[in-house]
């Protein structure tokens, strides 16, 4: 894909663009559908827009929006993490199984191990230039078998200092949520005003320049690799506290929802274009709708068709307003 | 002097060129080989007709979704819609003739078609509109369990009342050997046949290996991707039928799993994920490894955990593997 | 006298089982232009990326001022003063033009943050250095026309303030203007002293700039000479070690009253406008003109690669309608593209799937691929062309330039085009096999096959057409027949109207 978005740039034709009504509300697509669902939703159900829906949709999109922190790292260097199910899976149980070690123990435990694993990931990936889809698909089995090993079954926590952390408020304001949203910003931050975080968006477009601009690309994979382990362990903690238990189930989904979160808001696979604010607001959008539908009684798979429904019409009107080059229409 | 150590260096290179070839198609089978020798020293009951019959029933449907992905990776596409595809036509074969009274071989032809206009979809977006295959399949994924949800009612069915020709698909022999088996191999071999020697199969390996170069060479390369979504879709679809004819009940819930075992099955017998490269019978060699993989876990007693576990291994060591010998001899 | 700046000494280089550079030893000398040149594949770009620590050495060293620097990181080199600008595009589209001429320096920066302001000052200044006043160092550089890219390119490895430039074939995509302005810059540059060491294949340019030129030939040095003692027939005798001979086709001028090919008043809504010309069978029509004129899109348009938006196009005096790729091959008209890589092979496919890939019904039966037909005629094809190879299976990626270019025509033969567009034939190939593709060149013509020649090099342009065109902006400006084509005339046509 990547190769292809290269090709597609050596066209000359390619540098026309397009200034239209439609493209500025392209950019602004998120925000809009953001502003439409709230809307609609207050018009739908009384007493939708109240702060306790703000609240739990905050506490609700933290765990997966931490992990999506990290997946979007992955995705702007040009791959993509599918093991983070099996990481939040493990540092969940591992929280719960350590705990009578002490609370630090435990949530060192779970940390120090999704470092490791991202590690292992990355030197996988990195060092044997192996594809990041097909490594992290096989690394996602390993540590669902892992996580099965570990405990058959749900296990629960309770009566616990992490479960009232997990569940406690600050002004109103849950403090997972306030946790998520300052790695985000902080993220964001090293994303735009470090040299690490230009050195992603370098990798992302082109590993060739890299080279020879003196920059270690795969060093910077490694990183955002170890670092999606860490934040992927982090989303397992804040679950787990949330919810007061752990299973090996609870991170199935997970790879599959924190990529949507993560290309909905507009972060691209293959690299080089997105940052954190706005995967916030992918997951934000996804959580809405999930809460909203939820209050109106519409079944789980609804709220995923629609979502899936968005994801391939933005994806469509994207490609049509960017059909740079008509050599491929 | 010169003339001849080149000569030397061409022989060497094209020695080593060979010699990649074979390891590369043979590496997979030589493993499973080996498999099937230390376990039937372990396992008195693993070298016996039944428990292959038994192998082969439980890797058919799963081989068939794995075949039909290597079309659409061979195409340079990706796909993760297979699973839910799957789930969809099984969940119409098991319920359509209890509820609605059509006969099995009308509910059949529905649950292709169904299949079929999904791959067109999906083929439609991709090949056509040259949209991201990993998103628009994703995206399609959410729609179809939605679409599953709308065909069962949200309800666990009972396939008690199966027709019986469905049944007999899941239950019946011929020889010792279940009907289903049979169709799968069928399936395998024409597959194989099409992958082989067909000029379509080339140019699917030539819009693979190259879209943009495709183009200028004269290539419908957008009808031939969409083909092999097709293709990949109506696979799943007969995949489904034979998962329906052996459950005894039809549960709403998607279980991804079968997308990315197919993926993983294909990636261990060495298809190559950028397109263009591969074969039927890598993908065969892919399957069968991870199906007497699980067999032999289940004959040692180990507990499922342990095939999720082994699975993730043998992924993992297959492509390190597959990549060293690539550098090695490039 | 003159003291050694940077000492190359006895480099050793293989890839793949092939010498690339064998004890290669030059000096250079503080302040000097030094070029280095030689055929594709004599080991120029491999030098300079040894130098620039790209690529690691087998063997031998590289001293700057008495200090050995082999095998050093390029970020340490960077902050020696060794800065390079190489051919491979290595500009980051999704960064602004700022971020991408400061990309090393930022690196310099230990702190979190750093200044924008001071980031974006000292960019247009650069800029400024260059004539480029009117660009915002804030745009994206995705969205830059390639010339403008070319110059960041270049801009990029000026701006780490370096001691010694390293600048690899840096005008080939420049055009007059922009290489003008280049060689003022690179004037200024020399008067601060800077060591630059130039790679180029124009020996013009070469002779021009150059205080010292040192010529390599098979990854081994032939000699170094001063500037005074140099000219373009002795260099280019040094470069390939043998005098070319010179074979002029007959130039032929066709009267026949039926052209093949008429085209009448097309445009694509785009670049052409208002093009209409016919072309005779068996005829030579060489399209020169600037880079970005419209020629490629010209032959685009005919191959049916983009619409047609107005106007007609009659071919063998039947109205074509629709053009796609695959109904042009059906009608035999065939395209050569100007990348080989990058629209002309299928280099993860080997031989036999690159040569038939245009034309699979050729080898067709009863929907199956007839293997036996498959290899006799790839075989002959390859024979014919005189393609150097190990197997049928082998990859086109294995391939040389030279090689892979004959596959290429291989390619385009193998669907027997009555009319062949040749877009950049001999691009980026050495001049041996640049020789043997005018000869084939000739003798398809021979045949009677029609050919549409495009090139960059107007030398090669008047040696092999019948008939010239002269494109400017997207128009006809021109056309020269028989004894009128001659290079001076053709140049300073598309020239001086550009520059007006």
């Amino acid at each position: 894909m990547a190769t292809e978005n290269m090709q597609n740039k050596t066209i000359e034709d390619a540098y026309r663009k397009n200034f239209s009504v439609l493209s500025v509300f392209y950019n602004l697509r998120i925000l809009i559908l953001i502003i439409i669902a709230i809307v609609l939703f207050s018009i739908l159900s009384k007493g939708f827009f109240t702060l306790q829906t703000l609240n739990s949709i905050l506490s609700l999109m933290s765990a997966y929006g931490v992990i999506a922190i990290g997946q979007t790292l992955v995705i702007l260097v040009g791959d993509l993490d599918l093991s983070v199910g099996g990481i939040m899976s493990i540092s969940g149980l591992l929280l719960i199984k350590m705990m009578p070690y002490g609370i630090s123990a435990a949530i060192a435990s779970s940390i120090l191990v999704g470092l490791f694993i991202g590690l292992i990931n990355g030197l996988i990936i990195t060092r044997f230039r192996v594809n990041s889809i097909i490594a992290t698909i096989g690394m996602n089995f390993l540590l669902l078998g892992i996580a099965n090993l570990i405990s058959e079954g749900t296990i629960h926590l309770s009566d616990n200092p992490v479960v009232a952390f997990g569940n406690s408020v600050i002004w109103y304001i849950p403090f997972i949520a306030i946790i998520y949203i300052a790695l985000m910003l902080i993220i964001q931050l090293i994303l735009k005003r470090t040299t690490f975080g230009i050195k992603i968006y370098c990798v992302g477009a082109n590993r060739v320049s890299c080279e020879l601009s003196g920059i270690n690309d795969k060093n910077i994979v490694l990183l955002t690799f170890i670092l999606s382990g860490l934040f992927a362990s982090l989303g397992g903690l804040l679950y787990t506290a949330k919810l007061a238990a752990a299973s090996p189930l609870y991170g199935g989904d997970v790879p599959i929802f924190v990529i949507t979160a993560v290309l909905l808001g507009g972060t691209t696979l293959g690299g080089g274009y997105g940052d954190s604010v706005k995967t916030f607001s992918g997951i934000l959008l996804i959580t809405l709708i999930t809460k909203g539908l939820t209050v109106l009684n519409v079944a789980a798979y609804f709220q995923n068709m629609i979502i899936g429904i968005i994801l391939i019409l933005l994806l469509f009107i994207g490609r049509r307003l960017t059909a740079r080059s008509r050599l491929f229409v | 002097m010169k003339e001849t150590s080149q000569a030397a260096t061409y022989k060497l290179k094209r020695d080593n060129e060979n010699l990649s070839n074979l390891i590369r198609t043979y590496a997979v089978w030589l493993i499973l080989l080996l498999l099937i020798v230390i376990m039937s020293f372990i396992s008195p009951v693993f070298l016996t007709l039944r428990n292959f019959i038994t192998v082969f029933k439980n890797i058919g449907p799963f081989s068939i979704v794995a075949v039909g992905l290597t079309f659409v990776f061979l195409g340079g596409g990706f796909d993760l819609s297979q699973g839910a595809i799957l789930l969809l036509t099984s969940t119409i074969i098991v319920n359509l003739n209890p509820v609605t009274g059509i006969s099995f071989v009308g509910s059949f032809l529905l649950c292709l078609l169904a299949a079929a206009v999904i791959g067109a979809i999906n083929g439609y977006f991709i090949g056509m509109q040259r949209m991201n295959a990993f998103i628009t399949t994703l995206g399609m994924r959410y729609v179809l369990g939605a679409l599953i949800y709308i065909v069962t009612s949200g309800a666990v069915i009972s396939a008690a009342s199966k027709s019986h020709i469905l049944e007999a698909l899941g239950l019946n022999s011929v020889f010792r050997i279940p009907i289903q088996t049979i169709i799968v191999a069928a399936i395998i071999i024409i597959c194989w046949f099409i992958v082989r020697f067909t000029a379509y199969s080339r140019e699917v390996k030539i819009v693979g290996s190259s879209l943009f170069v495709s183009r200028f060479t004269g290539l419908k390369f957008g009808r031939i991707q969409l083909s092999t979504y097709v293709i990949n879709a109506v696979l799943a679809g007969i995949a489904g039928i034979l998962v329906g004819s052996q459950m005894s009940y039809v549960v709403p819930t998607l279980t991804w799993n079968y997308d990315f075992d197919a993926i993983t099955a294909c990636a261990v017998g060495g298809i190559s994920l950028s397109g263009g490269r591969g074969s039927i019978m890598n993908t065969l060699a892919g399957v069968m490894l991870i199906g007497f993989i699980n067999n032999a876990m289940v004959l040692l007693g180990l507990a499922q955990a342990w095939q999720s576990i082994f699975k993730g291994l043998v992924l993992l060591i297959a492509i390190i593997v597959d990549m060293q010998i690539k550098k090695r001899y490039e | 006298m003159t003291e050694t700046f940077l000492e190359i000494k006895n480099i050793y280089k293989k890839f793949r089982g092939v010498q690339a550079l064998e004890d290669v030893s030059i000096d250079v000398i503080k302040g000097e232009v030094h070029s280095i040149i030689g055929e594709n594949g004599a080991g120029k770009s491999t030098l300079i990326k040894i130098i620039s620590g790209v690529v690691r050495s087998d063997k031998g060293n590289v001293l700057l001022e008495g200090e050995d620097i082999t095998h050093f990181p390029i970020k340490k080199l960077f902050k020696k003063g060794i800065s390079a600008s190489h051919q491979e595009n290595s500009l980051f589209d999704n960064l602004t033009i700022a971020q991408n001429l400061l990309i090393s320096n930022f690196f310099d920066y230990k702190g979190l943050g750093f200044s924008w302001t001071k980031i974006i000052d000292s960019t247009s200044e650069i800029l400024k250095s260059f004539g480029l006043n009117n660009i915002n160092p804030l745009e994206l550089v995705s969205e830059l026309p390639p010339e403008t890219r070319q110059i960041i390119e270049i801009l990029k490895s000026i701006a780490r303030k370096p001691k010694v430039l390293c600048l690899d074939e840096p005008t080939a995509s420049l055009n007059e203007k922009g290489a003008q302005q280049f060689f003022k810059l690179l004037e200024s540059l020399k008067e601060k002293g800077i060591t630059i060491l130039y790679i180029s294949h124009n020996l013009e340019e070469v002779l021009r700039i150059s205080d010292r030129i040192t010529v390599l030939r098979d990854g081994k040095k032939v000699k170094t000479i001063e500037r005074k003692e140099a000219d373009k027939q002795a260099l280019h005798q040094l470069m390939i070690g043998r005098s070319i001979v010179q074979k002029l086709r007959q130039k032929i001028i066709h009267k026949q009253e039926q052209p093949i090919l008429k085209v009448k008043n097309a445009s694509d809504g785009n670049k052409l406008k208002d093009i209409s010309f016919e072309i005779y069978p068996g005829e030579v029509l060489g399209l020169a003109g600037l880079v970005g004129c419209g020629r490629t899109e010209l032959a685009w348009l005919l191959f049916g690669l983009t619409p047609l938006k107005s106007g007609e196009i009659f071919y063998k005096n039947k109205l074509l309608r629709n053009i796609t790729p695959d109904r042009a091959i059906k009608n035999r008209i065939m395209y050569l593209p100007e990348d080989r890589k990058l629209m002309g092979l299928f280099l993860s496919q080997d031989l036999k799937v690159n040569i038939t890939a245009s034309k699979i019904s050729k080898i067709r039966k009863n929907m199956m691929i007839d293997f036996k037909k498959e290899n006799k005629l790839t075989t002959d094809m390859l024979g014919e062309l005189g393609v150097r190879y190990t197997t049928l299976s082998q990859l086109a990626l294995k391939l040389s330039g030279g090689n892979q270019q004959k596959v290429l025509f291989g390619k385009c033969l193998f669907t027997e085009p009555d009319l062949l567009i040749l877009d950049e034939p001999t691009k980026g190939i050495d001049v041996g096999s640049k020789e043997e593709i005018y000869e084939l060149i000739a003798k398809l013509v021979e045949q009677g096959m029609t050919i549409i020649l495009i090139s960059s090099e107007i030398e090669e342009i008047c040696k092999l057409s019948d008939r010239v065109i002269v494109m400017v902006k997207g128009q006809i400006k021109d056309e020269y027949k028989g004894d009128m084509i001659n290079e001076r005339d053709i140049t300073s046509c598309y020239l001086q109207t550009e520059t007006r």
